[in-house]
């Protein structure tokens, strides 16, 4: 609302405001809710730049400037941790992306009703079950006396170690979150690919076209926006969620560090274990922040680019 | 293979049998760890100590269940988890939907600034002992609040519902306002009943994250009494401790020291699963049909 | 539009400075207790002289599972009798071998630690910066505690008091390092070896692992047994290292790591030139399985499980004999093996002599986890809790914990203690092992024919005689504990976690040089060779040859 005069303006203004009351008094508690536990702890963020002192608390503790910067630049255990937040996330974006989609797909041109929400049911159920159960639930099955190892060795192989081993932990990874979140991501795929108008398909058919082309000019640009927001919201999560504390945290040890230690489980360590300086933690933090903040920025413009509706 | 245009009961084409076998084999690893556990939940020691466990269950034992079943602090904590899985999404649900409607009306003054400033909590934040300090200004530590109030709103969801709102047609509510109907009445006498499966999603989806709530218990209830499932969970299966600590302690040829550590642990497992194993077809009619997720226009 | 988005970022604004309140709010608790507090102190002094426990006091405790624990004092006569002596009701802060790290980390940047807690924090930066801004109260003049006093004069308790004044009452297990043998031994399987024709209990390495190649081929039980397994994952270096390498064995803290002399200059002894060959062994026996494939995500009720039923030859755990006896025997064998006498199917391994030709054994400290007190609690408090203390402590005390009442379950004939009690000692008090673990373990104790700790009187004996033995025939190699306490900028913040070290040269593809160039040169990367110039320059200075 732009107007000319400002006592104009203000006047509707204010008459506006009082058109919304309702909806004022609606958004207030989840304003509430951010104030307290949002942005009351943001000053918090200046311990990235301080020492943390017990006696003086977070305001009390003395300032260093950029040195916790300067030592992470050289630490070489936070460099293995971003490398690997990295290469997880973009190997989970790449493998367990699109697997949701295709599967979404397949169940809409399923016909047999049933079937489809049994096997729906069936796909979907371990989403349901916390990482730390089913963290228990990977140890047995992979350990020396697991089913796995069991299989392995009646054939006269050697058993393994997935879970210890370096070079197969970060795959044991990648299918084990595909195992818990195909289902369920599926879900929104699914509900997008509902909502298409059937006679789109109908004229479809009768116009000729098979199954594919059916995929290719109605399904895809059905839920290609619904793709697009996703993919955004997952770039911009590739430091944070993307590489999934809770599923690390549950299932790593120290022999595969080097491959799966990411940024969260290192401080993680480094703040309860090992009792580092908070302000250090919080400065690794911050940086993790900042370049999520660039990511989600730039897959946002990218997206708009490529005609798509973007997240703002 | 031409089918026809009404999907009722026509004969199996080619790509359904394909995708029988697909999503069936697809299925069948889904489910199979879940059963390996079922399996290893009946084992008894005696047997195990002598034989591996195969693909077909050795025993029948009901040991580690009852072992389970009479550890008052595994009730108790099943017992948090539920109340705090109830009044979390009570308590996330009401402020999320009427914050999300709220929010999605464009004309609303100042909007687009309270939008920014709550994506902004997204990505950037003050850091575990800033927050520590307000929930316990709050009165909050060691209490069981703390897992329904700091721990219950996600941005996420809300955006989602924000967008999903914003797709409804104004017509619905052009038309109350014309039968004298304020914004409040609205929302609960119509844009909740129609959006009753949406709401019914993410109510599911806040629910599974209350009931799998483990991080704010760990960081901030020392109380067992106020601990809940997952933290329960954790002693048994990760720290082996908790109720084997507690075995420990009880005479040596009690039920209790008969058990086999991994058959008490995916006891745990199972028992702990079945309140969602109950829940979740029911909830699966409302969420499956149409959700409108049309939440990606904007 | 302009003016409300404005206001927005105002509010906003306004709320975080409303949170900086609520922080200067929980910073002023942070501060000391004020003056007012003393006062009150010296009249319960001074009235006091018939009954100085004459006010109840009620002081906070937190330790693992301590709510558990303190609920088993109802029914506990001994207990409730220690606590009405002194007066003190515990108020117990649970804490969980899962999440006490964060937890007391958490209290303690909040500034609401109870009055005591029990963590392992000796030689880890934070707890210098503990003792240096507050955290932690020092302990007062301990002339009305000569008990306590007088635990403090063992040389490696006495070295931690900082300024002259102790911050912390650390848990003693032994009263001298050759004891530390006790905390990583290896229980294997006698029985399997005889029936796998191996004639020699094992003294040395290639005994021992002639042993285990033995009873995993022959696979007398038809189990598919594997070799080696461990009750926690951080143990392996105390077994490993004893392999010409014995001054590195550490207790998995990252910070206690022991220095030695190498070719002039002091080095962690981690780093010594005897640390490859020690590997290398390592490497050889987990490439030809004589370890379990598994044993990186062991812990410990899993481990006894696996050596109890059969599935592991032997097993590394601590705890020594009292555990063989508490968790292996009492717990377990009864199930698999109940007509077998544990004692002649399980052995201890005795320190196995390396490629020197001299046994070793796992050097710690004498002691585990500490006593810490806030650095807000009443003094009236602290002197109460000392005081307690003092009397667990005491020898009477110690006698009331260990054989239990006069008369009821123990007499005494002169210097000897004969028990009439037949059930253990635990069934009948459960929280006197709660009362005794807060204060100290003192472990030793119970390694003596007339102590019921160890049940089986089997084991006992042979608990007795093999701690013995290693006094008699194991001597502990030259170390300075003193490089291990000092404070260098650069050894503040460093940390060995040789456990994660040792897993990585074990499970890796690589040579055993390869994998343990790279660890080395990630130690260096990490200050490495700059700690040890400083520490180098400072034992110089303090005159440490």
């Amino acid at each position: 609302m732009r107007s000319g005069s400002s006592v104009g303006t203000t006047k509707k203004l204010w008459k506006t405001m009082l058109q919304y009351k309702y909806f004022y008094l609606m958004v207030l508690p989840v304003l509430i809710w951010y104030a307290l536990f949002a942005y009351a702890p943001m000053y918090g963020v200046t311990l990235a730049f301080k020492t943390f002192d017990y006696s003086g608390g977070i305001l009390g503790s003395p300032w260093i400037g950029f040195d916790h910067f300067q030592k992470i630049w050289s630490d070489a255990d936070f460099h293995t941790a971003f490398k690997n937040t990295i290469i997880i996330s973009l190997m989970k974006l790449l493998i367990n992306f699109p697997v949701p989609i295709l599967l979404a797909i397949l169940l809409n041109e399923f016909s047999r009703k049933t079937a489809k929400r049994f096997f729906q049911t069936i796909l979907t159920f371990p989403h349901f079950i916390s990482w730390v159960v089913l963290a228990g639930i990977i140890t047995i099955i992979l350990s020396r006396d697991g089913v796995v190892n069991q299989v392995i060795m009646a054939f006269g192989f050697e058993s393994i170690a997935p879970l210890t081993d370096k070079d197969s932990f970060r795959p044991l990874l990648y299918i084990t979150h595909m195992w818990r979140e195909v289902g369920w991501d599926s879900i929104i795929y699914l509900a997008a690919l509902a909502g298409i108008n059937p006679e789109l398909y109908e004229a479809a058919e009768m116009d000729g076209a098979n199954r594919f082309k059916r995929l290719q000019h109605i399904a895809w640009p059905g839920i290609k926006s619904t793709v697009a927001i996703l993919l955004i919201l997952h770039v911009g999560q590739l430091l944070t969620q993307g590489a999934s504390f809770e599923q690390i945290f549950n299932l790593y040890s120290s022999p595969v560090y080097a491959v799966a230690d990411v940024i969260d489980t290192y401080i993680y360590r480094t703040s309860f274990q090992i009792g580092g300086d908070f302000g250090y933690m919080t400065a690794a933090g911050l940086i993790k922040s900042v370049i999520s903040v660039v990511l989600l920025i730039t897959a946002n413009t990218i997206v708009k680019r490529m005609g798509e509706e973007g997240l703002y | 293979m031409k089918q026809t245009l009404m999907k009722k009961r026509s004969k199996m084409s080619a790509f359904d049998i394909a995708v029988y076998i697909v999503l069936g084999l697809l299925s069948l690893i889904t489910f199979f760890p879940f059963y390996n556990v079922i399996i290893i939940s009946f084992a008894k020691f005696e047997v195990i100590s002598k034989f591996n466990l195969y693909l077909l269950p050795l025993s029948f034992d009901l040991t580690a269940y009852k072992v389970l079943m009479s550890d008052a602090k595994f009730w108790s904590s099943m017992f948090n988890s539920v109340l705090i899985t109830v009044f979390g999404v009570l308590f996330s649900m009401t402020i999320s939907v009427a914050g999300a409607y709220a929010l999605s009306k464009k004309g609303m003054p100042g909007r687009n600034g309270m939008l920014t400033l709550i994506l902004f909590t997204m990505f950037f934040n003050g850091g575990l002992i800033p927050f520590y300090l307000v929930v316990k200004a709050l009165g909050l530590v060691n209490s069981m609040l703390v897992m329904i109030i700091p721990a219950g709103l996600s941005t996420f969801y809300l955006i989602i519902m924000k967008n999903y709102f914003g797709t409804l047609p104004e017509s619905l509510e052009e038309s109350a306002k014309l039968d004298g109907a304020n914004d409040l009445y609205i929302l609960l006498k119509i844009i909740l009943p129609i959006s009753a499966p949406f709401i019914a999603t993410f109510g599911l989806f806040y629910a599974v994250e209350r009931w799998n709530e483990w991080w704010y218990a760990l960081i901030f209830i020392s109380d067992s009494a106020k601990t809940p499932l997952q933290i329960y969970l954790r002693e048994t299966l990760i720290t082996s401790n908790g109720l084997l600590n507690t075995l420990a302690q009880q005479a040596a040829d009690s039920d209790s020291s008969k058990v086999y550590t991994p058959a008490l642990q995916m006891a745990t497992i199972v028992v702990s699963s079945v309140p969602i194993i109950m829940v979740y077809p029911f909830l699966q009619k409302h969420f499956a049909k149409g959700i409108l997720v049309g939440s990606i226009k904007g | 539009m302009k003016g409300l988005k404005k206001f927005g970022i105002i509010l906003a604004c306004m709320t975080m400075f409303v949170g900086l309140l609520a922080a200067c709010g929980s910073k002023a608790n942070n501060e000391k207790p004020s003056s007012g507090e003393t006062p009150a102190a010296s009249n319960s002094n001074a009235a006091g002289e018939d009954d100085p426990y004459k006010d109840p006091m009620e002081i906070s405790i937190a330790f693992w599972d301590v709510e558990a624990e303190v609920a088993k004092i109802e029914k506990d006569p001994i207990v409730q009798d220690i606590l009405k002596k002194f007066n003190i009701t515990i108020k117990p802060v649970n804490i969980t071998w899962d999440d006490y790290g964060q937890k007391i980390q958490m209290w303690a940047a909040s500034g609401q630690l109870p009055d005591v807690f029990a963590i392992d924090a000796i030689g880890t930066q934070y707890q210098r910066k503990w003792v240096e801004q507050g955290v932690v109260a020092p302990l007062p003049d301990l002339a009305k505690f000569p008990n306590l006093a007088k635990y403090f004069e063992t040389t490696d308790i006495a070295g931690l008091a900082v300024d002259g004044k102790h911050y912390t009452i650390p848990r003693r297990m032994f009263p001298s390092v050759d004891w530390s043998a006790l905390d990583r031994v290896v229980y294997y399987r006698w029985d399997l070896a005889q029936a796998a024709g191996v004639t020699k209990e094992p003294e040395t390495w290639e005994e021992f692992e002639a042993m285990l190649a033995a009873i995993v081929k022959a696979d007398p039980e038809g189990k598919k047994i594997t070799g080696l397994t461990s009750a926690q994952v951080k143990m392996i270096g105390g077994l490993f290292w004893t392999y010409g390498n014995p001054v590195a064995t550490s207790d998995g803290s990252g910070a206690d790591f022991k220095w030695i002399k190498e070719d002039g200059k002091f080095i962690p002894a981690v780093f010594s030139k005897n640390a490859l060959p020690a590997l290398q062994n390592m490497k050889n026996m987990y490439d030809n399985n004589l370890i379990d494939p598994d044993i990186a995500l062991t812990s410990p009720e899993i481990a006894y499980d696996k050596f109890s039923s059969g599935k592991s030859a032997a097993m590394l755990s601590g705890g020594g004999f009292v555990n063989l006896d508490a968790n292996i025997y009492r717990k377990r064998w009864a199930k698999s093996y109940p007509e077998m006498d544990i004692s002649d199917a399980v052995k201890v391994l005795k320190p196995l002599a390396g490629p020197d030709g001299v046994s070793s054994h796992a050097i710690f400290k004498t002691y585990w986890s500490e006593s810490y007190f806030s650095g807000k609690i009443d003094p009236k408090k602290l002197d109460r809790i000392l005081a307690l203390y003092d009397y667990v402590l005491s020898p009477e005390g110690k006698t009331l914990i260990t054989y239990g009442i006069e008369g009821v379950d123990y007499k005494a004939e002169g210097d000897k203690k004969i028990m009439l009690e037949t059930t253990a000692l635990n069934e009948k008090y459960p929280a006197i092992s709660f009362i005794r673990d807060l204060v100290a373990y003192e472990t030793a104790d119970r390694y003596d024919m007339n102590n019921p700790s160890i049940g089986h009187e089997g084991l006992r004996q042979d608990a007795v005689d093999y701690i013995d033995w290693v006094i008699n025939n194991t001597k502990v190699p030259e170390y300075d504990i003193r490089l291990t306490y000092m404070s260098t900028p650069t050894k503040d913040s460093f940390t060995v976690f040789d456990h994660d070290d040792l897993l990585n040269v074990m499970l890796s593809k690589d040579s055993v040089e390869q994998s343990w160039q790279k660890i080395v040169d990630g130690y260096k990367s990490k200050g490495l060779d700059k700690m040890i110039e400083e520490v180098n320059a400072k034992a110089k200075e303090q005159g440490i040859e």
